[in-house]
């Protein structure tokens, strides 16, 4: 077990899938996390060397991931609808925010969109 | 007015069909009436002494009767029906097989019974049958050992080696002459017959083809023919069957000679548990709406198919990753005798037996009189 | 007018069954008059199965049946590894095969025996070891069912064979030769199996034998790489594959290595002490693979060298022939799937072990490749799907039209497209220039196509002594197989071989 910025990861994982568990890494992130440290893609969670993991802790928390990054979101969010902005009213609304029809095809809209957003 | 149906008629004409078929039988498994009983020996690779001989009357005589020697007796049956005038005759009195059972079984009673019970039953074991149990394909009957000299090495068969052998040459003679005398204008003589081979159609073996069709899922061709090359590779790299005395593959072939040909080892293994018979059941023979089941005969091709999809519903119940394996390991262990493959055939001939006292019977229908 | 029924038939008939009829209750509930109440009243939310039936405003209704939930089957997948190992596994021999008789084994004898040209030779079986180390059996070939693996004296193997004894014979045309090739072909004609012949004569010669059995795994990105150093940060070292290498040869070359006796200065090993044989040196590597690329160096650099450094001369003995075999050539022409800190991709000749192997192909460079003599041989696959390189196949056509004759200055002498986006460093890595060094030619290129005839019959005639083939084999029977291979092509024919089973 390998602990990465505070979570533990079993031995037998992938680097590259223990980065993406983390909100606000996806593959093309954690790809390129992976190539600053000279790790390779098939890389797995015990292989990593001390110092790999140790860099790969230290680059994550510069990062805004996790809770900050869902603050982030929450924030423009709340930002959007104080300022009265279109894009702040739909939200509110549960319709979709960009411009798109909303005669059939807004499923998604209805279930995400609002001011205090899940995430 | 409706035609009305004669029962009776259409009984008659069906087993005159059945009579016709029976010596016609006996003709196509020997060359001729003389040649028959020899060609349905057992051909022993090991020179053939009396034990084996004693060993397989004994088994013959204490294992379920063969299924097509039932066919026999219901013809017999059916004859004799026809002479009698359309009088239906139940087996318990005509076919006599409860006394001569029990005889088999009981060896004391047998000391006790009638000469004429006797003489049967001695003749019975005499090792020949006047009916063809074969199984196997003509094609692999032809490819016995060349040695030449057969399991009795008696007179007859002697004669018989020496009569094929004169045959086989003059064969060769012909050829070699009709090579000789090529037409003007001609390097090489023309091919004698095309192998079958050699179109691109009926490239493989038969029985590869069905087996190959049958491990096909989704239409996927490729793959399953990929997996009957790994099972033909498992099988030609395995090391030979142990061969169960009490369930024989259906060859004279020697078990270490059966993995160098795996088409032939497959085909043996195949037709060997192939059963003769499916039990079809049919409604209306018994009284109450109950159907029962009734022995059907097989083609050859559909023998096959029934052995085909025992061994891969039997393979599906192993623990091996890969199917291929799987069924490979499945094949050796019907070869050897083990898995639930022989059972199965086993319980479809215990069935056919009960069923057979119902052979060639109509349903009863109501019949409507206007 | 008559009707064609009898009065008495009607009679007989039986009444309808009771069940066939609606049922008395079904239809007279209500009053006979006004049925829709009745109707309703089926329909009425809570009234038994009726209530089912109605569907909500704007649901969509399911009009068919309920799909039957299938068994969840609780077979547990296979342990960790397992289906790898099934994959890479090699079996050398099929106790079923029959044992050829008179079978000869390859030897310092036979190997260039042109009497034998186009029969089977065993590999000796005190080798198979040494074979199966350095991975010269690849999993498609067919060698799991044979009685012991044996491969065929063909025409380019006693070329080789020849070139073996004269480079470590006693002949006065003993020399420190060095040969160095590109074998390309057709796919299935027996480039992985040339390459193993090579092996098993570098190992009856006692040479050193390094080998890449799978050049593809050096740059698909599926082991560790880490720069070089701080000053040279674009060269990239891959240690579990370079400690991988020094395993192989190590194991394979045992032999050879614990003869002889480092003679060199390392300062940059300390655990090197003076009297240490070279295996002793390479499995430094082996242990720690971190020091892995260095020991490669020290190791090569002890191989190659041609005298003692001063002080040390009393552990030097002359150095074997090396012979050197990489299988995949192709994936090493272009970039590999690492990539650098900038998330660009890292060309292949970026990995020092990549760039060191291909900087001994290179003719021309100031010091020789090899000093004590040898063997380069790097063969392209096809198996492996290679990626396809526009410069790489310049290259090899232009090395195919100088042996056929045609000068550079000739009209007719391959030249890239003008629009051809080439790789400069493919072209500058394989261009073969005038060799400084006498007893080194020019990089070669051979062609490997089908077998002739004759090698072929032999090859049948190994079949079916083998108790394989069931058929009589005929020069006719052989040609036409021959044919139906695509013109000998070696691998078809084994497929021919263990395939044609049917009795015509």
């Amino acid at each position: 077990m390998v602990f990465i910025l505070g979570v533990n990861f079993p031995e037998r994982n992938l680097v590259k899938k223990a980065l993406q568990s983390f909100f606000g890494i996806g593959n093309d992130t954690s790809a390129r996390l992976l190539a600053r440290y000279h790790i390779h893609p098939t890389c797995k969670v015990g292989e990593l060397a001390n110092k790999q993991v140790l860099d790969l802790t230290a680059a994550l928390s510069d990062m805004k991931i996790e809770n900050d990054l869902r603050r982030k979101v929450l924030d423009d969010i709340k930002r959007l609808r104080e300022t009265g902005t279109t894009r702040g009213r739909r939200h509110a609304l549960g319709l979709p925010v960009r411009g798109q029809r909303t005669r059939t095809q807004i499923k998604t809209a209805i279930k995400l969109n609002r001011v205090d957003r899940r995430l | 007015m409706p035609p009305l149906l004669n029962l009776f008629a259409a009984r008659t004409a069906a087993s005159t069909v059945r009579i016709s078929a029976a010596p016609r039988r006996s003709v196509l498994a020997g060359a001729s009436k003389s040649h028959s009983a020899l060609s349905q020996r057992r051909w022993n690779s090991s020179g053939s002494d009396g034990k084996k001989e004693a060993e397989e009357a004994q088994r013959a005589a204490t294992s379920m009767p063969h299924v097509s020697e039932e066919a026999a007796e219901v013809s017999r049956i059916m004859e004799k029906e026809k002479r009698c005038d359309g009088v239906p005759a139940t087996p318990e009195l005509e076919q006599g097989t409860m006394v001569s059972e029990i005889l088999s079984r009981d060896k004391e009673a047998a000391k006790h019974a009638p000469k004429v019970f006797q003489d049967q039953i001695r003749k019975a074991q005499s090792g020949s049958r006047s009916f063809s149990t074969s199984a196997r394909r003509g094609q692999l009957e032809e490819q016995k050992p060349s040695g030449g000299v057969p399991a009795g090495s008696k007179a007859d068969d002697a004669a018989h080696a020496a009569f094929v052998q004169s045959m086989i040459t003059q064969v060769t003679e012909d050829a070699a002459a009709a090579k000789q005398e090529l037409a003007p204008g001609l390097k090489f003589p023309a091919p004698e017959t095309l192998p079958r081979t050699e179109n691109y159609r009926s490239r493989y073996e038969p029985l590869l083809e069905q087996f190959t069709k049958l491990i096909m899922r989704d239409g996927k061709l490729g793959i399953a023919e990929k997996n009957m090359y790994a099972v033909l590779d498992h099988l030609r790299t395995s090391p030979p069957p142990n061969i169960n005395p009490r369930r024989p593959l259906l060859t004279d072939l020697p078990a270490p000679q059966l993995p160098l040909n795996p088409v032939k080892y497959l085909t043996i293994i195949v037709d060997s548990v192939a059963p003769l018979i499916k039990n079809k059941p049919m409604k209306g023979l018994v009284g109450g709406g109950a159907s029962v089941p009734v022995p059907v005969p097989l083609v050859e091709r559909q023998r096959r198919r029934a052995a085909i999809k025992w061994i891969i519903d039997a393979s599906d119940k192993r623990r091996d990753t890969k199917f291929a394996q799987r069924l490979a390991n499945e094949l050796v262990a019907v070869a050897e005798g083990r898995g639930g493959v022989w059972d199965k055939r086993d319980l479809v001939y215990k069935v056919g037996i009960q069923g057979r006292a119902l052979l060639g019977q109509k349903p009863k229908t109501r019949v409507i009189r206007m | 007018m008559v009707s064609p029924f009898c009065w008495g038939c009607l009679t007989r008939l039986r009444p309808t069954p009771r069940t066939l009829l609606p049922s008395p209750s079904s239809v007279s509930r209500g009053p006979a008059f006004h049925t829709s109440a009745v109707f309703h009243a089926g329909l009425r939310p809570g009234s038994g199965r009726g209530a089912t039936a109605v569907s909500k405003f704007r649901q969509p209704s399911n009009a068919s049946m309920k799909k039957r939930k299938k068994p969840v089957e609780k077979s547990r997948p296979p342990p960790v590894g397992e289906r790898k190992a099934i994959r890479k596994r090699i079996v050398l021999s099929n106790p079923n095969a029959l044992e050829v008789e008179g079978l000869q084994e390859l030897s310092e004898e036979t190997m260039v025996d042109s009497r034998l040209h186009g029969t089977a030779l065993a590999l000796p079986v005190p080798m198979l070891d040494q074979l199966r180390a350095v991975q010269a059996f690849k999993p498609n070939q067919g060698w799991s069912i044979f009685r012991r693996p044996c491969t065929i004296l063909r025409q380019e193997t006693l070329q080789l064979g020849r070139f073996f004894d004269k480079v470590s014979g006693d002949g006065e045309h003993k020399g420190p030769f060095v040969k160095k090739k590109i074998i390309s072909g057709p796919s299935k004609s027996g480039k992985s199996v040339l390459l193993l012949q090579a092996m098993a004569m570098g190992f009856i010669k006692k040479w050193v034998v390094f080998t890449i059995p799978e050049a593809q795994e050096l740059v698909s990105a599926t082991s560790s790489y880490a720069p070089l150093s701080e000053e040279q940060p674009h060269l990239y070292v891959q240690n579990e594959a370079t400690a991988a290498l020094l395993s192989r040869t190590v194991v394979a070359n045992k032999a050879v290595l614990s003869k002889l006796r480092v003679s060199q200065d390392h300062p940059a090993l300390s655990a090197v002490t003076p009297g240490m044989t070279l295996e002793g040196l390479a499995n430094l590597g082996v242990q720690d693979p971190a020091s892995a690329w260095t020991v490669f160096q020290a190791l090569w650099g002890e191989l190659t060298a041609t005298a003692a450094a001063p002080g040390l001369e009393k552990n030097f003995t002359p150095r074997p022939p090396i012979l050197v075999t990489v299988d995949g050539l192709g994936h090493w022409m272009t970039e590999s799937k690492y990539r650098d800190a900038e998330f660009k991709l890292v060309h292949s000749h970026d990995l020092v072990l990549v760039r060191h192997f291909l900087r001994l192909l290179k003719p021309g460079g100031d010091q020789p490749a090899l000093p004590n003599g040898g063997a380069l041989l790097y063969a392209t696959s096809t198996t492996m799907n290679p990626p396809s390189v526009y410069a790489f196949d310049l290259i090899l056509k232009r090395a195919a039209a100088r042996a056929a004759g045609f000068k550079f200055n000739d009209p007719r002498f391959p030249r890239a497209e003008a629009y051809s986006n080439i790789d400069p460093r493919v072209l500058e890595a394989l261009t073969s220039q005038k060799s400084k060094h006498a007893q080194e030619k020019k990089l070669g290129h051979q062609v490997l196509g089908g077998v002739t005839h004759d090698e072929a019959r032999g090859f049948m005639e190994y079949f079916a002594r083998s108790g394989l083939l069931q058929e009589t084999i005929s020069d006719e029977w052989v040609s036409e197989k021959w044919t139906l291979a695509g013109g000998g092509v070696i691998g078809e024919l084994e497929r021919i071989g263990r395939r044609l089973r049917v009795a015509a």
